[in-house]
């Protein structure tokens, strides 16, 4: 198991080097200067200051030079400072949060509600449950994410008046709950096909039928050998599910106005503010790295086969 | 000429304070105070966006640092004229060496007595690019400022030799050419003073400002916090009406509209675009329109020869319907241009650029008679929301007027459409932004039209325009209009760009204040606001 | 970011290698038959809009006039006016050319990358897996709606094909590994094995016998994210960064609605309308699809 962790611990390092070169070459290569965008458009600098703030920021060193000092400083927990002079890591701070809050409570949704949906689906399949799952679940498909978002705050902020229109004002859960659930309903509507296909695979296998055969009852069988071995995949998907929710959501962020890290990302592309993009996507790739390693180890750890592949 | 006026203007401002402190001493019950403050004091709270840093000449801030710091002059609300404030008077007799007096008796926050050294000091730091403080252009008419910062290499001078100190309430300026509005100038938050004890620790100081101005600052700033300040009650100008002012940071104006609704806060500008629609029903009316010194319009590439015929420029501007495309376009959220500026500005002529008025049958005559339009047309723009319904009204009015068929837009981030329009990288009209740093005529012609104009990007050249915004420049204010009216009159004659529109910023406020000021420079002075 | 439909969520969702071949079954099944009515219209609209734009009398979209600004529909036109006084409907059909346009260019190429690069990683395995398996990691780490909004804003030229390439750039690894881990598994079937023996080359070893026995997954997986592109490239655009005025698609239509939805709301519901229909009929086909391929998840 150990040297598994550590094959799979080395894999992570030119991914991370990869990634993070590669979000650092275009942010790099972002058209227009970012201490002329300062001014934001109303403004104007004089030149004297324009060069003494491009010398600050490294911003006539080569791209290899300033990917290293860059790196150098990550290691040593440092995220840089934005164009405004803000701390990175105080922006992570202070945004982060709401991320993890909306995310959450999306991911919340989708176990609550997608698992009973499949099982619910599998256990009457072919029946009228089952097609309204499965309809459903297609419908959720196929509305696009920013649709549904703004669908919502129109129905239910601005028409109905039963949710606040936009921003944290209302605190959590009021403030989260249309945003999380526009957030939720397609990883929900994943979740419970998943569910759904991987018990009903469960269910047709043949120790389910010895054991049935055998006289236990169908509702023991199901809950503790079907449900169990059926849910590993889903568990999976949770887990990377989880890890995706955790860096925000720019769309959802965007239109519910939620100061999180994908509205700020968001703000800082469009303001060229490199810092900040480069920093946001860092921490976004060590999530994703991090929650990958983790679901993986857990998952050679529930299934043997694996690490021995 | 000025000077005379000047001293006049501070007379009256004497009086009025000294009118006002009786009304005060005689009407008001101490300790009194309405609305939301808790203990018995008046406070309300306003959005901004983060300012970053509260020293005054090293943000673009400005509502905040209005109240901790008093600048030399002040706006009038109500004429847009500078007015004495913690100068007594601004004089000068050839517009080249000003005299600026001082207040008596005034003091910083911690006790300092306000001299000229404060002011000449804090001049001196911003106006060396070492320092890299944002406003450090505004010193670029001061002698001296050339040698503090040279285009290459390191700075021969680190004090502006133009400034000389006569006594501690008296100092002098020296600038490199005549220029009678330098009272306006000495408006901007730029030339605020600061104390001994800043320069002890500027860092420091940019977090916990120690100002000249009505309100302190309570607590110290930190990125995208509350900043909350408190009545000075030593300030010897006009004080503030509420005993406290939070100013909350927000990164979107939707989040501060938001927060307005939910009764977070009690006055938002701008009130963001999309949200114009309904704002009025949302807060029962309580909104006023700035009419701020601005003017969106098409630059156009003078040097590409497809505009090199006035008739051209002329037909382009007719076929454009500002009325419907402000109405419908922009939900009412600007006036069509019909000149360099606005009428709130001083100088400004409506109505003086004959050929923005729209005019189908006239613009395709010109047209035809400069030999019609071939070829490509391309329209650029950045991306600020809703630029590109701008430019795509502006494209379907050539098309149908003009007959102007296939064209196309480029959008590209602020920074990139800047880049391009500097570089002469653009082939067709660009969409601009001009705001003036104050609301005069100048501060329109000298940028936008004048051969050397930080914001002239057609090309445009008339040394004649030159000729008489230099001359205008070193008169006083009165005697320079005509000159100004004149080099305007002259600028339409070759339409080196086509105006569009004012824009108008709105502001909205809670039932929780009222008087609140909204001017020509957008949010006015908030010490007139009122707390129920 | 979780927003649009990933790769990795349909992935999750295409459980095992199929092994049956596509048949006519397809046709008599009501699933199939439907959307695939609903996507060849569109497909039609897409190749030649203009009868089906003139069919209500007002067939230019770019016939605009400011006095109608916003006007809700009536006699003639039956979606209204957008913003630009353009009648809306006209606009509407020919915003589904980019949409369709876009969704067979990024699906096509997509496959194309994805089964010859996890051919050729499967079979041959060694240095080369190893490095495309470190690159497909690197894109997979990437949070594809900041890596496309970033790249789109890096490329600032905004049209089709620009939209294309970044789309395909997030969508092939997922293909890729899913076509080399078919690859790897048919490699070691017994007539694979028996070809060799009888002195098959390596090209025709892949051609004919690993090649048509392990593609199927890819194709499901391709048909089940075609939707998945429509609605990225609407999302794309409705954020500012995806196509371009003047250029006519749903995405623009969304976008523009929501700085004028107070006053005019019917123009948020008609493009939406649309763009939600083409992607289920997409959806439903790429369910219809993966059911018959996929015997496991079948009735």
């Amino acid at each position: 198991m150990a040297g598994y962790i550590v094959k799979r611990l080395l894999q992570v390092i030119p991914v991370f080097l990869g990634t993070t070169f590669l979000i650092f070459v275009v942010v790099y290569a972002l058209p227009g200067d970012p201490i002329a965008a300062l001014g934001g458009g109303k403004q104007h600098l004089s030149p004297s200051v324009y060069n003494e703030l491009r010398q600050r920021y490294n911003l006539d060193d080569p791209l290899l030079v300033q990917y290293g000092k860059y790196m150098l400083n990550l290691f040593q927990g440092n995220f840089g400072t934005d164009f405004q002079g803000h701390e990175v890591s105080a922006i992570i701070a202070r945004n982060w949060p709401t991320s993890i809050l909306l995310g959450t409570t999306a991911w919340a949704m989708q176990v609550v509600v997608g698992i009973p949906l499949g099982i619910w689906a599998a256990l009457n399949r072919g029946r009228f449950p089952d097609h309204l799952v499965g309809i459903v679940t297609t419908l959720a498909f196929a509305v696009p994410v920013f649709v549904v978002a703004y669908v919502s705050q129109i129905l239910f902020g601005v028409q109905l008046k039963w949710f606040p229109v936009a921003g944290v004002s209302a605190g959590w859960p009021i403030a989260f709950i249309v945003p999380a659930a526009a957030l939720a309903i397609m990883g929900l509507a994943a979740t419970a096909r998943l569910t759904r296909s991987s018990l009903i695979e469960n269910l047709g296998s043949d120790y389910v039928r010895t054991a049935i055969a055998k006289g236990i009852p169908r509702r023991q069988v199901i809950m503790n050998h079907a449900m169990r071995n059926s849910l590993i995949p889903v568990v999976t998907y949770l887990g990377i599910e989880f890890g995706a929710l955790m860096g925000g959501a720019i769309i959802i962020e965007g239109i519910f106005n939620l100061p999180g890290l994908g509205n700020q990302i968001f703000l800082a592309i469009g303001q060229q503010n490199g810092p900040t993009v480069v920093g946001i996507s860092t921490l976004l790739v060590i999530v994703f790295l991090v929650v990958n390693l983790i679901v993986d180890v857990l998952y050679a750890y529930l299934d043997p086969r694996i690490r021995h592949a | 000429m000025f000077a005379r006026k000047g001293t006049r203007r501070v007379a009256h401002a004497i009086g009025g304070a000294a009118l006002a402190l009786a009304l005060l001493s005689s009407c008001s019950v101490p300790g009194t105070g309405g609305g939301s403050g808790g203990e018995g004091g008046t406070s309300f709270k306003i959005s901004m966006y983060d300012p970053v840093n509260l020293t005054p000449a090293n943000t673009w801030d400005y509502n905040l640092s209005k109240m901790l710091f008093t600048t030399p002059m002040d706006l009038d609300a109500e004429s847009g004229e500078p007015v004495p404030a913690a100068a007594k008077s601004v004089e000068s007799d050839d517009q080249l060496t000003w005299t600026i007096t001082l207040q008596d008796g005034w003091t910083f926050h911690n006790g300092e007595p306000m001299t000229s050294q404060s002011f000449v000091d804090a001049w001196n730091t911003a106006a060396l690019g070492k320092n890299a403080w944002l406003q450090n252009g505004s010193f670029s008419k001061i002698v001296g400022y050339a040698e503090m910062n040279p285009a290459e290499g390191e700075p021969q001078a680190t004090e502006l030799s133009g400034l000389e100190v006569v006594s501690d309430t008296e100092f002098t300026v020296t600038l490199t050419e005549p220029f009678g509005l330098f009272p306006y100038l000495l408006t901007s938050n730029a030339f605020a003073p600061m104390p001994e004890a800043a320069f002890a620790d500027l860092d420091g100081f940019g977090k916990q400002p120690i100002g000249n101005g009505p309100y302190s600052i309570v607590n110290s700033y930190e990125p995208n916090q509350p900043v909350e300040v408190t009545r000075f009650e030593e300030y010897q100008g006009r004080p503030g009406n509420a005993d406290q002012i939070t100013f909350v940071p927000y990164q979107s104006q939707d989040t501060a509209f938001n927060d307005l609704l939910a009764g977070n806060i009690d006055i938002v500008y701008p009130v963001p675009p999309d949200r114009l629609g309904d704002v009025d029903g949302l807060v029962d009316g309580r909104t006023a329109v700035s009419k701020i010194p601005n003017l969106n319009y098409l630059g156009l590439p003078l040097w590409d020869e497809r505009y090199s015929d006035v008739r051209v420029r002329q037909a382009l501007s007719m076929a454009i319907d500002r009325d419907a495309f402000t109405e419908k376009i922009l939900n009412g959220a600007g006036a069509s241009a019909s000149s360099l500026a606005p009428d709130t500005v001083v100088g400004s002529q409506e109505n003086v650029c004959e050929s923005c008025t729209f005019d189908p049958d006239a613009a395709k005559k010109l047209l035809e008679e400069a030999g019609g339009w071939s070829g490509e047309m391309v329209l650029y723009g950045d991306q600020y929301t809703g630029r590109d319904q701008e430019l795509q009204a502006i494209a379907n009015q050539f098309k149908n007027v003009l007959g102007i068929e296939g064209i196309t837009f480029e959008l590209s981030s602020y920074a990139k459409h800047a880049e391009i329009v500097d570089a002469r990288q653009v082939q067709g009209p660009f969409q601009l932004y001009m705001g003036a740093y104050y609301p005069h005529i100048s501060d329109f012609l000298g940028p936008l039209v004048t051969t050397d104009g930080y914001g002239n990007k057609s090309g445009y050249s008339n040394p004649r325009v030159d000729a008489l915004v230099s001359e205008a420049n070193g008169l006083s204010v009165e005697d320079g209009i005509p000159l100004f009216e004149e080099a305007e009159k002259l600028v339409w004659q070759d339409m080196p760009i086509i105006p569009l529109y004012y824009g108008y910023y709105t502001a909205a406020w809670s039932d929780n204040v009222q008087s609140v000021p909204v001017g020509f420079s957008g949010l006015g002075d908030l010490r007139d606001v009122k707390v129920n | 970011m979780p927003e649009t439909v990933s790769a990795p969520r349909t992935e999750a969702i295409v459980t095992a290698a199929p092994r049956r071949k596509l048949s006519f079954a397809l046709l008599r099944r009501p699933g199939f038959t439907i959307p695939a009515v609903v996507v060849l219209l569109f497909l039609v609209i897409s190749v030649v809009p203009a009868p089906f734009a003139s069919l209500f009398g007002n067939g230019d979209p770019r016939e605009c006039d400011l006095m109608y600004s916003g006007m809700p529909p009536s006699s003639g036109h039956p979606f209204g006016f957008d913003v630009q006084g353009c009648d809306l409907y006209a606009n509407v059909i020919y915003g589904a050319r980019p949409s369709i346009t876009i969704a067979i260019l990024v699906t096509f190429s997509t496959m194309l990358i994805a089964i010859v690069l996890g051919l050729l990683s499967g079979f041959y395995g060694g240095w080369f897996d190893n490095v495309l398996g470190r690159i497909t990691d690197v894109f997979y780490g990437f949070p594809f709606m900041v890596a496309a909004i970033v790249i789109l804003t890096a490329i600032g030229v905004r049209n089709i094909l620009t939209v294309c390439v970044t789309l395909a750039i997030f969508s092939w690894p997922t293909q890729t590994r899913v076509m080399r881990s078919n690859v790897m598994s048919v490699k070691h079937m017994e007539y694979v094995r028996a070809a060799r023996a009888l002195g098959a080359s390596n090209g025709r070893l892949m051609r004919k016998h690993i090649l048509p026995n392990a593609v199927q997954p890819v194709i499901v997986l391709s048909s089940l994210s075609v939707g998945g592109i429509i609605a990225g490239e609407a999302g794309l655009t409705y954020l500012g960064v995806g196509l371009q005025a003047p250029a006519i698609s749903w995405g623009l239509q969304l976008n523009t609605a929501q700085n004028y939805f107070n006053s005019h709301p019917h123009l948020l519901i008609f493009p939406s309308l649309f763009l939600c229909v083409t992607v289920l009929a997409f959806v439903i086909l790429g369910d219809t699809v993966r059911d018959i391929l996929d015997p496991k998840v079948r009735k």
